[in-house]
């Protein structure tokens, strides 16, 4: 309903084409077609379930691509090894963070910069913008508080001087403080060049910094466009499947 | 009298460092792998084998065999986790305790078809006998001092390894958490088999020792893998410091045991290790 932006002369865009995940019997996603340039934000809104978290991890290669391309610097990425994808500028920052909680903080983002590509992005950069981690640096990442966990998910995931990066809910959970403090460092990180996507529950937020948006539902790309082209009622009509058919894009 | 005491708690001491050698590589299966080696005692048994052939049958040098044997266990280990382990390492505890005990099965009986049930011994000299005295009753074998100090020594590199090197902090990282290890790009399977050849190194090592501390035959691993099993939940899993503190009381309880009868050495080192099983279940120093 609301045309491609005219970003689609970027030089780094990552494209993913119909692309399908089964876990099993159920289907999580089914043919979405999404894309990403480097320097833009865009945000994947949708209610739990609606398959986000299940399209991030099978962009990363950890869940099987059953169906579909993932394009990104003229080459095929869909079930390619996750070590690879990260090498070739793709991070992600998962869902419930995922740190390794017995570990320091120092080791776990050694971790992601060790898996990374080089890059401008040293722990340094990340100390500068998350303070608090200086300080913790030596103590194990699960005595922190989910706010400064959620701070060395980032950080980790940034460590990786990636050209595309994910973000898997990571406002979930955290003071509005916090959250407004971690979007402030995105939109740093989107200004050097970077590509984000952001999936979040919570619609506001996400779509106040997003250049554009996708809106999924059942696995399925319900609506699409530029967060200023398209009022809330639309948006959550087609977030939570109230919409009617002819509104579907 | 009481030289008769200090002298048992000694040795006590110093055999506890021969039972933390058995315990590492167990201790960094079970408490870093997480996953039960039942074939650990076994392993350790076979490579007394092969250090015996290298030494008596082709008439290595004992030096450069042990040197040859602790590089072999280690490429052993790693095969062994690549090719045969790493199918089995992610379904769960069922499928690797079966597998290990089948491999623990196959080394007795391909022991005891090559070697008969006769028992043997790697001869070390006069390292044997040499000891040092303290005092006019109480002495220090060579040989255990020896066993003592790599056992230390042993421990300090692992420690290092896991806690001072990249490869070690990604080590740690895969055994919190394979998955999310696999999602953050880090080479699981590699890492794995990486921690395998540490094993491998910790059972060649032990094996050096046990084959001219004591003899040897094809059944003995299920008995060494009892201690090891001992030492690693008194020390707690995955501390390897604990695992040297669990062997040394392992150790002086069976050596005092048998100072109030010969009889009580096994028993005396079951019993202290369920006492301290019941106040500290999760041994004493939990990693975690």
């Amino acid at each position: 309903m609301v045309s491609e932006s005219n970003k689609e002369t970027a030089p780094s865009r990552l494209f993913v084409k119909g692309l399908e995940v089964r876990h099993g019997f159920f289907q999580a996603v089914h043919g979405v077609d999404i894309s990403v340039a480097a320097g833009e934000v865009v945000s994947i809104i949708g209610a739990n379930g609606a398959g986000k978290s299940s399209l991030l991890t099978a962009l990363m290669g950890a869940v099987t691509v059953s169906a579909g391309s993932v394009q990104w610097r003229e080459q095929e990425i869909a079930n390619a090894a996750t070590a690879d994808i990260i090498k070739s500028g793709i991070a992600l920052v998962p869902e419930g963070r995922r740190l390794f909680a017995t570990l320091t903080v120092d080791e776990n983002l050694n971790i992601g910069q060790s898996t990374g590509r080089p890059g401008p992005i040293d722990k340094d950069t990340v100390f500068t913008w998350f303070p608090a981690l200086r300080e913790h640096r030596f103590r194990k990442a699960g005595e922190l508080s989910g706010g400064q966990q959620q701070m060395v998910a980032l950080g980790r995931a940034m460590l990786a001087n990636p050209e595309i990066l994910l973000c898997d809910e990571i406002s979930l959970g955290l003071a509005p403080t916090i959250v407004k403090d971690m979007y402030k460092v995105l939109l740093d990180l989107r200004d050097t060049g970077v590509g984000i996507i952001l999936v979040e529950q919570d619609i506001t937020r996400s779509l106040d910094v997003a250049d554009r948006f996708y809106c999924m539902l059942e696995g399925r790309i319900t609506l699409e466009g530029n967060p200023g082209d398209v009022d809330r009622d639309t948006v959550a009509r087609h977030y939570f499947g109230t919409h009617t058919e002819e509104e579907q894009t | 009298m009481t030289s008769i005491w200090l002298n048992q708690i000694i040795q006590g001491i110093l055999v506890g460092g021969l039972y933390a050698l058995y315990a590492s590589g167990l201790s960094l299966s079970v408490g870093i792998l997480r996953f039960v080696n039942i074939a650990h005692g076994d392993l350790i048994i076979l490579a007394c084998f092969a250090q015996f052939l290298f030494v008596v049958v082709f008439g290595i040098p004992p030096v450069l065999a042990a040197c040859v044997l602790v590089v072999v266990c280690a490429i052993v280990a790693w095969l062994m986790q690549k090719y045969l382990l790493d199918r089995i390492l992610h379904h769960g505890i069922m499928p690797t305790v079966l597998v290990t005990f089948g491999i623990s099965i196959c080394i007795q009986n391909s022991l005891l078809g090559v070697f008969d049930a006769d028992s043997r011994k790697v001869p070390a000299g006069d390292l044997d006998i040499a000891s040092v005295a303290l005092t006019d009753d109480v002495f220090i074998g060579v040989l255990p001092m020896l066993i003592f100090l790599s056992a230390v020594a042993l421990i300090f590199v692992l420690n290092y390894f896991l806690f001072s090197t990249q490869i070690g902090t990604r080590i740690r990282a895969v055994a919190e958490n394979p998955d999310t290890a696999n999602l953050m790009g880090l080479p699981t399977g590699r890492l794995y088999a990486v921690s395998m050849a540490m094993v491998g190194v910790s059972i060649g090592l032990t094996a050096v020792f046990l084959s001219i501390w004591t003899n040897f035959d094809a059944s003995a691993g299920q008995s060494r893998l009892l201690i090891a099993f001992e030492v690693v939940v008194l020390g707690g899993l995955g501390s390897l410091w604990g695992t040297l503190i669990g062997g040394i009381i392992l150790g002086v309880a069976q050596a005092v045991g048998a100072q109030f009868d010969a009889g009580w050495q096994a028993l005396s080192g079951h019993i202290v290790f369920l006492a301290i099983f019941l106040v500290r279940p999760r041994g004493l120093f939990p990693r975690d």
